[in-house]
């Protein structure tokens, strides 16, 4: 009888832990149902531990739905539904969203991610490994530190049609072997794009079809060793009323490449310190409060 | 026994009292409720009041979440939730919104801004103080006075992807000071387009940047106007439309007054271009076009480069 017992728990324990495709969360779940439509759970690590490998976690309704940290430890597709309001949020020092293994392919969409204002935390995702990350139509708002902070591996980081506003660093901070790409995208009073590089590796950066006004730095590359090298790319955006449009320095190799680009109304419109800007001679770049200091190569259109 | 019971109420007290992260709105909210997503409450007064500085407001469900203007004096994102309709109502002739308290940093994401018809208010939002509002997919329609008034501070006003829609003065007008950034919006349909002013007697910079807009119908899409000697007024456009309305885009300078384009097109209006006054650059990538005048006074060239 007590031997049955126990089989009974065992057998309900590998039912607790078989791996769906798709799990669910809810703001009226609760983190010991199953994670299914019909009994969704409450906090994404139990969606996380519910989800199959490289499945789908859906949050069905607007809530919050982290307690502190997330490490998301495996591939997997994250997304609020459209109209709703998936919110993470970055909590006592610590990032909202972590992740660090090799090989993940993760994809956000349609999250809200911020800093809880009265037990602050630090970013709201960082990512330290793995192969992928695509951050779609979401925001970040409120960040002290960086909003997405991935360096020192060599995977991409990919953010489409995603605002950032009122976020007082770098929003996105790229160090040490990231490949970036932001697409379609809006820094409102916040701060830019960084590729930085600080280590022996190729820190990649590119951004098309973005606003920033009022950043600090709109778009910072910095290589700080002769081993790091920086490569940048901007191509129709608009770099507006901060302090820096574009940044440049290069104790390695740094480059930036500027096309269709509006650079206006910042304390320093294009600023090479050193490393090369390379403009394809149809930038528009006026009324800033220097408009070019440095030297800018020409590279035409072809 | 009677410690525990006085413990428990002074934890009670203080937890109704301490101001929370996020505060919820909703149509069956009660403003006695201590705002949270399971007890919210009705009016954007009473969350403004349960919610810590830097924190969050969630409008739930549909509805008109004011009742006269709402002064909002600490730094806050609010939102409706996408799908849902929060209203703000411009109502007895006053603004809907007044923000006026330095060092503000002030979101506003998914609102709908109208004016009551039948007992009317002035201004969707009066800005006059504060770091920064940032205006993210809103609506503002049926204004008689300017949609959003920011004017005498420093600080800078953003507007992303907001409708605007039959407004019969300024939808935005920028006055003496403020850096006003306006991007992917649409000003539709015999409304007011964007004023960047300097009216005072002291040296102001006010300054304007439009990218990816488009203006149909406005009377002034786009007026620089630097109506005082000491003042300073400059406007950026780009990758923007400005088209079937009065003036495309004026500059009239008693002051200093500078206006850039690059990749507009500036079309079907009785004037595209005006300069009256100051200067206008254009990087010569600009369609004029189909307008009763197209330029009238002088277009700089700035080039490329």
């Amino acid at each position: 009888m007590r031997l049955a017992l126990l089989v009974g728990l065992c057998l309900a324990g590998a039912a607790a832990h078989a791996q769906s495709f798709r799990t669910y969360l809810a703001s009226y779940g609760i983190d010991t149902n199953p994670c299914s439509v019909t009994a969704p759970c409450r906090l994404l690590p139990a969606a996380l531990n519910a989800v199959a490998d490289g499945g789908d976690i859906w949050m069905l309704d607007s809530a919050n739905f982290n307690g502190g940290t997330v490490n998301i430890p495996k591939s997997v597709s994250i997304q609020a539904i459209p109209g709703q309001v998936g919110s993470l949020v970055a909590v006592a020092g610590a990032p909202a969203v972590s992740i660090s293994t090799g090989g993940v392919t993760i994809r956000l969409r349609n999250l809200a991610f911020t800093r809880n204002a009265t037990n602050p935390g630090t970013y709201a995702i960082e990512m330290t490994a793995g192969l992928s990350l695509s951050v779609e139509d979401s925001a970040f708002t409120n960040f002290v530190s960086y909003a997405v902070y991935p360096h020192d591996f060599n995977g991409r980081v990919s953010v489409k049609n995603t605002t950032f506003t009122h976020n007082s660093d770098y929003a996105m901070f790229g160090q040490n072997g990231p490949i970036m790409t932001v697409m379609g995208s809006h820094f409102i009073q916040s701060g830019g794009v960084a590729a930085l590089g600080t280590a022996s590796s190729t820190t990649v950066l590119t951004v098309s079809d973005c606003t920033f006004a009022g950043s600090n730095a709109a778009v910072a590359v910095d290589s700080e060793i002769g081993t790091a090298t920086v490569k940048a790319a901007v191509n129709h955006s608009r770099l507006e009323n901060g302090e820096y449009g574009v940044y440049i320095r290069g104790v390695g190799p740094a480059s930036v490449a500027l096309s269709d680009v509006m650079i206006t109304g910042n304390t320093h419109g294009v600023f090479q310190d050193s490393g090369t800007v390379l403009s394809a001679g149809n930038n528009q770049i006026v009324g800033n409060g220097t408009d070019v200091a440095g030297t800018m190569t020409t590279a035409p259109l072809r | 026994m009677r410690i525990t019971l006085v413990l428990a109420s002074c934890l009670i007290t203080a937890t109704a009292h301490a101001e929370s992260f996020r505060t919820y709105l909703a149509s069956y909210g009660n403003d006695s409720n201590p705002c949270t997503v399971t007890a919210p409450c009705r009016l954007l007064p009473a969350a403004l009041a349960q919610v810590a500085d830097g924190g969050d407001i969630w409008m739930l469900d549909s509805a008109n979440f004011n009742g006269g203007t709402v002064d909002i004096a600490k730094s806050v994102s609010i939102q409706a939730i996408p799908g849902q309709v929060g209203s703000l109502v411009a109502v007895a002739n006053a603004p809907a919104v007044s923000i006026s308290t330095l060092g503000v940093r002030i979101r506003m994401r998914n609102l709908a801004f109208t004016r009551n018809a039948t007992n009317g208010g002035t201004y969707g939002i009066e800005m006059t103080g504060g770091v920064s509002l940032s205006v993210e997919d809103s609506a503002f329609t049926n204004f008689t006075t300017s949609a959003i008034y920011a004017h005498d501070f420093g600080g800078r006003v953003s507007i992303k992807d907001s409708s605007f829609t039959h407004l019969d003065d300024y939808a935005v007008r920028a006055e003496n000071g403020p850096i006003t950034t306006i991007m992917e919006s649409k000003f539709v349909g015999a409304t007011g387009g964007v004023g960047a002013f300097g009216t005072s007697s002291t040296a102001t910079l006010t300054t304007l940047i439009v990218s990816d807009c488009t203006f149909t119908g406005s009377d002034e899409a786009i007026a620089v106007i630097a109506q005082s000697p000491q003042s300073s007024v400059r406007a950026f456009v780009n990758h923007s439309r400005i088209e079937n309305g009065g003036i495309g885009i004026g500059t009239f300078a008693a002051g200093s007054a500078n206006a850039a384009l690059s990749d507009v097109m500036i079309a079907g209006n009785n004037t595209g271009v005006l300069q009256n006054g100051g200067q206008i650059l254009s990087a010569g990538n600009n369609q004029i076009v189909g307008n009763s005048t197209n330029v009238s006074g002088t277009l700089t060239s700035s080039p490329l480069m």
